[in-house]
């Protein structure tokens, strides 16, 4: 191993604080962003039930994620069996970036631009997202911190200062009529959910504060959980039976806010804020894939080259616009990433249970 | 040397001039090259769609300095709206930014057998927001865009602010885009929109404004009612106000009680709820209503802006006559006004056949709650 790997490997020790913020943030950002319309199409006004429940299911495998990264370094591991673990992750996290990436680049296109072209966005944030990641995991959790108190507080005004029409009969009737994709909204939008997965990578250590240490993920997860909801609650009554129409959640539902009347048509804090959180998550994602390939080949500097050019063709080349990333992420590849974001854990948990006795 | 290239400091500079550079070969249009849309009108001839788009010509230093704006209207002819948003900006040499644009005015024509699935062109372009609010004009488009309001004002502007008091009033009923898509994708559902028709002003008593040319002003009092096929029918102003009393959230308006001795009530809230029993075949609607007397009166030697009890079983009994008759002009018109059988499907979904059937609404029972708070 390249001597600056060796100091690498260790560069991904994050506090459980810091843990529990990155949960927060992954958990909210591309769940309220094109995925109320594409859930709304397929399960129709029953779909806050079903982001409900695949959200409480999300929240409890990061405490299983939490449990493993307390006990294991899989960075650190030379375990030649976890070359099979490296493997999928990064295939995993490939996918997963692909049809992401292609929603913040479509995000920047058509919010920051009038036709914004989309080769030179991806070249921009060919640019700056690799540029985070090499910072290592460390250095993107101190990123979240840091963003994670301007999200805060963008969030809590446009959260204060609500100003829109909605009818809660559209809710109704719950599980009423036949619903014959109710399953499918289960299954069909894997790609979008997992965002534990990533963690995986990290190691963490705990906060000298106990009640940091003890409140804050559950803290985190159950506000991600009913933030989401509620979301979901609120853009069904607003948008009701027109909801599949609707590209962009977060920014269309802005609107409906005193400030965005008051001071145009464009909501600049919900850009701002669904920016700093998408290119954060983005960014974990890329961590992720450049973790995994540089713990097969060894090189993380060759590991960021390639994935860049990669992640950076994919885009470019074969996924071209949103359409494509959807029909992608629901494709074959939805039952993949199903497997994936049950069976790492897993086999991870046992791995950490069995391998690795002390915790780190 | 070699020190400085391989510091960080390089990498930022490269990030920084990638930035730059960047920007300036993306597409961004300059705003000489760029009509800001303030409004937007449709009429339909039986053939063909004209399209307005009130746009803002700035001036030099701006409503800031006292300078204020111009506007115009630009129109074009098509067989759709992107056509002819098209044809605008090739015609001018312009490109048409929607994102301020606060209205669309639809013609009664356009209303009556144009494609109301146009209006969903612009729900779905993402750079019209969603709380832009639709009307209907009494007879063209036109005649809106082209009135000749207050000195300095824009039509549609003027309009917007008519239709979007800061408080929910009676008589008007304001829709947005987006309520009004919402309500269009649900074949149960009835759509609304205030439909405006233009006054002449009378001259101005002022002398220092007696050379002024007379103006126009938007009356907005009465409603259009349609659904996916265009309009069904309008409500007068009284039809308009019980309407708005059964269906909508106000906070705003004056309710006048008819009789010998007249008197008026100031709404300060007005909640409406409906309830649906199938087995009786019946439909409540309940009013919570927040009320104020709007005159004083003598009550026991002091002043009192209480209702009393006469005046509270009068007020009671007129908006029961209200809610009887807004019902019964939807039957007379064929149409659901009030959304009854959504009401019922929604709560009785495994009975939809049933509830859907044309004389389903002649059997249903409409019962009337209203339940009163004063303020003193």
């Amino acid at each position: 191993m390249e001597k600056s790997l060796k100091n690498y490997v260790n560069d991904n020790v994050i506090y459980t604080s810091q843990f529990a913020i990155i949960a927060f943030i992954v958990m909210i950002v591309f769940k309220i962003a094109m995925l109320p319309s594409y859930m709304y199409e397929t399960v129709g006004r029953d779909s806050w039930i079903v982001i409900g429940i695949l959200m409480a299911i999300e929240a409890a495998m990061f405490f299983v994620v939490l449990y493993i990264v307390k006990r294991i370094n899989l960075l650190a591991d030379n375990n030649k069996w976890l070359y099979i673990f490296h493997a999928f992750m990064y295939v995993y996290s490939l996918i997963r970036l692909t049809v992401l990436y292609s929603g913040l680049i479509t995000y920047t296109s058509s919010s920051l631009f009038d036709q914004g072209r989309i080769d030179f966005i991806i070249i921009a944030f060919a640019i700056v997202i690799p540029y985070i990641a090499s910072k290592g995991g460390n250095g993107l959790a101190r990123l979240f911190e840091i963003m994670f108190y301007f999200l805060v507080v963008i969030l809590l005004v446009m959260v204060l200062t609500p100003s829109f029409k909605g009818d809660l009969s559209e809710l109704t009737p719950i599980f009423g009529g036949k619903n014959d994709k109710l399953i499918n909204g289960f299954t069909d939008f894997s790609v979008w959910f997992g965002d534990y997965i990533p963690l995986l990578y990290f190691t963490v250590k705990k906060n000298k504060n106990k009640i940091l240490n003890k409140a804050s993920l559950p803290v985190a997860v159950v506000s991600a959980v009913i933030g989401v909801v509620i979301f979901y609650v609120a853009f069904i009554a607003v948008y009701g039976e027109a909801g599949g129409l609707v590209y962009f959640a977060f920014n269309r539902m802005s609107v409906f806010n005193t400030l965005s009347e008051l001071l145009g048509a464009t909501n600049f804090l919900s850009i701002l804020a669904w920016m700093i959180m998408s290119v954060l998550q983005i960014s974990l994602l890329f961590l992720t894939t450049c973790n995994a390939l540089m713990c097969i080949i060894k090189n993380r500097i060759i590991a960021i080259i390639i994935n860049t050019i990669l992640i950076s063709s994919l885009e470019l080349f074969l996924i071209k616009n949103l359409e494509n990333a959807h029909n992608f992420a629901i494709g074959y590849v939805k039952y993949f990433v199903i497997v994936c974001e049950f069976a790492i854990p897993l086999a991870m948990l046992i791995y950490a249970k069995f391998a690795n006795k002390e915790k780190v | 040397m070699k020190k400085f290239l391989t510091s960080k400091w390089v990498l930022i500079l490269v990030i920084l001039i990638g930035l730059v550079v960047f920007n300036a070969l993306v597409f961004n249009v300059s705003v000489v090259n760029r009509n800001i849309v303030v409004g937007v009108g449709l009429d339909y001839d039986g053939n063909e769609y004209t399209l307005y788009t009130q746009v803002v010509l700035p001036k030099n230093g701006g409503v800031a300095s006292g300078g204020g704006n111009n506007y115009i209207t630009l129109k074009a002819n098509a067989p759709n709206i992107d056509i002819a948003i098209d044809k605008i900006e090739k015609e001018q040499g312009v490109i048409l930014s929607f994102a301020q644009a606060a209205i669309l005015i639809l013609g009664k024509n356009m209303m009556e057998n144009g494609d109301l699935k146009f209006i969903d062109t612009f729900f779905m372009y993402n750079k019209v927001h969603d709380n832009l609010l639709l009307v209907m004009a009494e007879d063209k488009a036109e005649d809106i865009m082209n009135a000749s309001v207050a000195a300095g004002e824009v039509s549609s502007l003027q309009l917007v602010r008519q239709l979007r008091p800061t408080k929910p009033p009676l008589g008007v009923s304001a829709i947005s885009m987006q309520e009004y898509v919402r309500n269009s994708k649900n074949t149960n559902k009835i759509n609304y929109m205030p439909m405006i028709s233009i006054k002449e002003t009378e001259p101005s008593t002022d002398q220092a404004k007696e050379d002024e040319e007379k103006a126009d002003k938007f009356l907005i009092s009465q409603t259009a009612i349609a659904d996916d096929y265009g309009l069904k029918c309008v409500l007068d102003e009284v039809m308009t106000q019980n309407y708005n009393i059964a269906t909508k959230n106000m906070q705003d308006g004056v309710l006048k009680v008819d009789g010998e001795d007249f008197f008026s009530i100031h709404i300060i809230e007005s909640k409406p709820s409906l309830s649906y029993d199938l087995d009786k075949m019946e439909c409540e609607i309940k009013i919570k209503l927040k009320t104020i007397r709007t005159e004083a009166r003598y009550d026991k030697g002091k002043v009192s802006f209480m209702l009393s009890d006469e005046e509270i079983k009068r007020l009671k009994w007129a908006i029961d006559l209200r809610m009887k008759a807004i019902f019964d002009f939807g039957l007379q018109n064929n149409i659901d006004i009030l959304n009854i059988k959504d009401g019922f499907s929604k709560k009785f979904p495994k009975k939809t056949s049933q509830i859907l059937a044309e004389d389903f609404l002649n059997k249903i029972n409409l019962n009337v709650d209203v339940v009163i708070t004063q303020v003193d």
